[in-house]
């Protein structure tokens, strides 16, 4: 699937995906493993509330970059983790070389702030 | 009673989506609150700021609710979910029970006869094998429901729309039918426009064809139009009863939770 380009105007949004398919990449997880782990490896700074997290987590899903399945743990206890596929693995290379260049024009212009 | 069930309520009562995938996102949700609170009070916090630690994490907005809608929501499933779904009252179940009723058994007591099947047409034989096909596929949807009773929310409907399809695959092969007869009738001189009237009058032997045409060609729609409304009305009851279960299991998720 071919995605659009970084864009400012798309910068949450495409921020929230880039850190919930960077969480996914080594391995599948539930939805608040995914938000907690986010929570924690930012020490606290991105604090991803689940009200956010299910419209981006299903949106990816139809996109076909990541794809949930259900575990039974009992059979009262159900729950939903999800795997990154392997058109969200090359959508997120993709991705990690535009935020690079991003953040790079970002720090160009910021930068003279420090000169 | 679980600590999170009012929020789950709330959830459920916010969450404008059709089922089952109201059913799966307050699965989802639910797993995750559960598996949240667990994780604080591994922590160290105590139950009643794990509580509403997770209680903060767990509230959707209605921007993310309308997301969440949004995303879910296509009009063509909606559409087949309100079309089960309009018929909600008793007496409008009842009356819709009693026309099926009459139609299908005048439908069925004029098909049940040699005659009919020795003047009929060739294509009423595809469109009865359609006919025995879907009816196979919504028994086994019946034994399912009514037999198991062993329901997988997330299969609930899995095979429910292929009632639907091949109803409609019948319903068009009869209506090909009979414009096909149509066609080889023209072809046969029967029909062959501005003599087809005089034709009738002053030659017995095209009488006695166009006769024969219109035989084959009303019991041909006949037969479509009656299997067709008895396969939609199986695919009509089983999306209700789908329904059912699952509103049920999201007020036993609810119960339970």
């Amino acid at each position: 699937m071919k995605k659009s380009d970084l864009s400012v105007s798309n910068l949450t949004k495409n921020f929230n995906e880039a850190l919930i398919l960077s969480i996914l990449f080594l391995e599948p997880k539930h939805g608040y493993q995914i938000a907690l782990e986010i929570e924690e490896k930012s020490e606290g700074l991105f604090k991803f509330n689940h009200g956010t997290l299910y419209p981006i987590l299903h949106k990816l899903e139809k996109e076909g970059l990541i794809k949930g399945d259900w575990e039974a743990d009992s059979p009262k206890r159900k729950r939903k983790f999800y795997a990154i596929t392997s058109i969200g693995k090359k959508h997120m290379k993709n991705q990690y070389r535009e935020w690079e260049n991003l953040t790079n024009h970002f720090f160009n212009i910021i930068g003279e702030v420090n000169k | 009673m679980n600590r999170f069930m009012p929020l789950l309520r709330e959830i459920n009562s916010r969450l404008a989506l059709p089922q089952p995938l109201k059913s799966r996102v307050i699965l989802e949700i639910s797993g995750d609150i559960e598996d949240t609170f667990d994780y604080y009070i591994n922590k160290g916090f105590t139950e009643s700021d794990a509580e509403k630690k997770t209680l903060d994490k767990f509230s959707l907005s209605e921007e993310s609710l309308a997301e969440l809608i949004n995303l879910h929501t296509s009009q063509y499933k909606s559409w087949l979910n309100n079309l089960s779904e309009n018929t909600r009252a008793i007496w409008e179940k009842t009356l819709l029970s009693l026309v099926m009723m009459i139609v299908l058994v005048s439908f069925y007591t004029s098909i049940n006869s040699a005659p009919f099947f020795q003047n009929t047409s060739y294509f009423t034989y595809p469109v009865l094998a359609l006919f025995f096909i879907t009816i196979g596929a919504g028994l086994i949807k019946f034994y399912q429901f009514y037999v198991v009773k062993k329901h997988e929310t997330q299969k609930l409907r899995t095979g429910l729309n292929l009632v639907l399809y091949l109803t409609l695959v019948t319903f068009f092969t009869g209506v090909f039918g009979y414009f096909a007869e149509q066609y080889l009738s023209s072809g046969a001189g029967i029909l062959s426009g501005e003599y087809f009237f005089l034709g009738l009058l002053t030659n017995a032997e095209s009488l006695a064809q166009s006769v024969d045409w219109m035989i084959r060609s009303t019991s041909l729609m006949m037969t479509t139009l009656g299997v067709s409304l008895t396969t939609l009305l199986i695919w009509f009851f089983l999306t209700n009863k789908a329904g059912s279960i699952e509103e049920a299991e999201v007020s036993i998720l609810l119960e339970n939770h």
